[in-house]
């Protein structure tokens, strides 16, 4: 094995992601005079993938989609699709669906002519333009609509006109701003499924942008979490849950508990005068910062016996009902409080205000970072 | 957006509405008059000189030349001005800010200043008295009206709804065609009636181009009345309120009516 030539090995690695890879983005910068909206962005979309854009607002998810579509230039680096340079064609002839985050529809047209509209610029015929339509418009529940203007919408009526717009051309490559954000929660749950399943289907490549991390985790194949322009992490869901790569990227997906501590080897750090276990990820030695997500810290009565978990005894100062779960705050002997969640239900043993208790967490359920988290 | 005037307010208003009118209401009167001269009130009445109108030759070949001219004038206004704005509106260029200040500097130049420039310019290349040289002159004036419109127009058109018809495939033809055209049309419209109007109402530019072989309404019933002292013009007045009234009411019309059908 270790005989075999390196080179060709590379050789073989990188002719391997080039055919994978569907839409490429190298080193993609975008300068707004001394503003750098999107920075050093590389990410590899493979084809057929569905992979979210997640990130507050402002940190460049928007100006990313727009480079794709060739509506905004990049100051540098390069737009690749199946391998090739696309940045020197138009807009128009990069075949890609775009559903802006401001819907811009068509005011003079009618939600059917609007839909039409991208078929129509495809030259296909009258009938199959009436049936492709409807069908797209099926999907999103606008049928008995279609006749009416825009400005006779609702935002949520007009969000899915715009995502039947771009759904009903079949482009090679999706690109979605938020196209999910004016929604109700029911509606947003079904949409989710259709653009899943359509998408599934005519495996479209597709470029999903939402600061909605659990649309992110949760119909996503891969996720790039972006902050201030700069790709913080790439990876799968449970990935990006489980292994967030900075601090950033914890707090973002979720919420999380944050400890003040000092590293003492790769899988221990002490928090006060009290040691514990860790995923083991940081070897950091010195000031760290421990981040612990409170669903996944588990309340126990003092004196239940030890496990091989990390455990912390406190005082229940707060105890929120929230439907679903339940959100205690605890706080530790030494001035810390950590926020627990747990899942309501008959079953389930609920704590009171003021009770003594012990919290118990897994080690890997431990994520360290350096201290200036 | 709803307001209640308060009452002071609405008796200045009234009163700037009768101060601003009266002269014209005064020209209804005046054009059934039975007198050979203009006086109010008249001190008998006929129709005599709407019945003299058509008689009058070189006002009536002077409002065919006008509406001509017009008529020529709005339709090179738009073919130059659509364009002139889509570009200012919506290309990055050097100097387009420059430029645009060029193209409506003469909105803040007294005709006078106008007129006398065209003079110069015309008169050494023969342009005077001429059909061609009326339009030049006309056209000074009309093209920044149109300009002002018709970018204002586009910049109130959402950039977004042109980029999503590229995204969908449309050329860069067809975009203009199927979305940014039919969008301007309020534009348009109001930008042809200003121009159409202004062209029709010139005196001032048209006293320096025309000459004995062409001549234009307004100049010749300028040169009626500072000849004679009879009502015809009155007669012809209330026409031309007329006229006016109706190229306004069109453009209401149309441009309520496409806010009514898509804009909005
Ligand atoms: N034309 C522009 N000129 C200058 N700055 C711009 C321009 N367009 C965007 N920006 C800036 O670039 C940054 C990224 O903008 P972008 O629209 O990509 O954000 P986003 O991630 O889509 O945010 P949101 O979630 O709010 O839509 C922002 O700080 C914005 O102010
Ligand atoms: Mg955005």
């Amino acid at each position: 094995m270790l005989a075999e030539n390196p080179i060709h090995i590379a050789n073989a690695e990188a002719s391997d992601a080039r055919s994978e890879a569907h839409l490429q983005l190298t080193h993609l910068e975008k300068r707004y005079g001394d503003f750098l909206a999107v920075e050093d962005l590389s990410v590899s979309v493979r084809r057929g993938e569905l992979i979210a854009l997640l990130g507050p607002s402002g940190c460049g998810k928007t100006t990313t989609l727009r480079m794709i579509a060739g509506l905004a230039s990049a100051t540098s680096g390069a737009i690749r699709v199946d391998g090739r340079e696309i940045q020197t064609l138009p807009a128009h002839a990069r075949d890609m669906g775009l559903v802006f985050q401001s819907y811009a529809l068509f005011p003079h047209m009618t939600v059917e002519r609007n839909v039409a509209f991208g078929l129509e610029m495809r030259r296909n015929s009258k009938d199959q333009i009436a049936g492709r339509v409807a069908k797209a418009l099926e999907l999103v529940q606008l049928g008995h609509l279609a006749q009416r203007r825009p400005r006779e919408l609702s935002g949520g009526q007009q969000q899915r006109v715009a995502l039947a717009r771009a759904l009903v051309i079949e482009p090679s490559i999706l690109l979605l701003d938020e196209p999910l954000s004016n929604l109700d929660a029911k509606l947003r749950d079904q949409m989710r499924v259709e653009i899943r399943d359509i998408q599934q289907r005519l495996g479209i490549t597709t470029v999903f942008v939402t600061h909605d991390q659990v649309e992110a985790l949760s119909m996503c194949d891969r996720i790039a979490v972006m902050d201030k322009g700069r790709l913080a992490q790439i990876g799968t869901p449970q990935d990006i849950y489980e292994r967030p790569a900075t601090p950033f990227v914890a707090e973002f997906v979720g919420r999380i508990n944050k400890l003040p501590g000092r590293g003492t080897s790769a899988n221990e750090i002490t928090v006060g005068d009290r040691r514990f276990g860790t995923a083991g990820k940081g070897a950091a030695n010195g000031a760290v910062t421990a981040m612990i997500r409170p669903h996944r810290i588990e309340i126990v009565p003092r004196g239940t016996p030890a496990d091989n978990r990390n455990a912390a005894e406190g005082v229940i100062t707060r105890a929120t009902y929230v439907g679903d779960i339940l959100e205690y705050m605890v706080a530790l002997e030494g001035g810390v409080t950590l926020a627990v969640e747990t899942a309501t239900g008959g079953h389930r043993r609920n704590f009171a205000l003021g009770d003594e208790v012990e919290l118990r967490w897994a080690h890997e359920d431990t994520l360290v970072f350096g201290a200036d988290a | 957006m709803e307001q209640k005037n308060s009452l002071p307010f609405t008796i200045v208003v009234a009163l700037l509405f009768v101060f601003l009118l009266a002269p014209v209401l005064l020209v209804f009167p005046m054009s059934f008059s039975g007198d050979n001269f203009m006086s109010f009130p008249p001190s008998s009445w006929s129709t005599k000189w709407y019945a003299a109108l058509p008689g009058n030759t070189v006002l009536i070949g002077a409002l065919w030349t006008s509406l001509g001219l017009a008529v020529v004038v709005t339709t090179l206004s738009l073919l130059i001005a659509i364009p002139a704005a889509y570009a200012i509106a919506r290309i990055e260029f050097f100097g387009r800010e420059t430029l645009f200040a060029l193209f409506t500097a003469p909105l803040l130049l007294p005709s006078i200043v106008l007129g006398l420039a065209i003079l110069i310019v015309f008169v050494g290349i023969g342009l005077i008295s001429t059909f061609p040289g009326l339009v030049l002159a006309h056209l000074v004036v009309t093209l920044p009206y149109a300009l002002r419109v018709l970018a204002t127009a586009l910049s109130t058109l959402p950039h977004q709804v042109e980029e999503a018809a590229s995204s969908l495939g449309a050329t860069p033809l067809t975009v203009f065609r199927r979305v940014t055209l039919p969008l301007m049309t309020p534009g348009i419209v109001a930008a042809a009636a200003l121009a159409f109007l202004v062209s029709f109402d010139e005196v001032v530019i048209s006293l320096f181009v025309v000459g004995p072989r062409i001549t234009t309404l307004p100049v010749e019933l300028y040169r009626y009345v500072d000849t004679r002292a009879d009502p015809l013009v009155a007669a012809a007045s209330v026409f031309l309120i007329l006229g006016t009234v109706a190229v306004v009411l069109i453009v209401e019309r149309t441009m309520g009516l496409n806010k009514a059908v898509g804009k909005g």
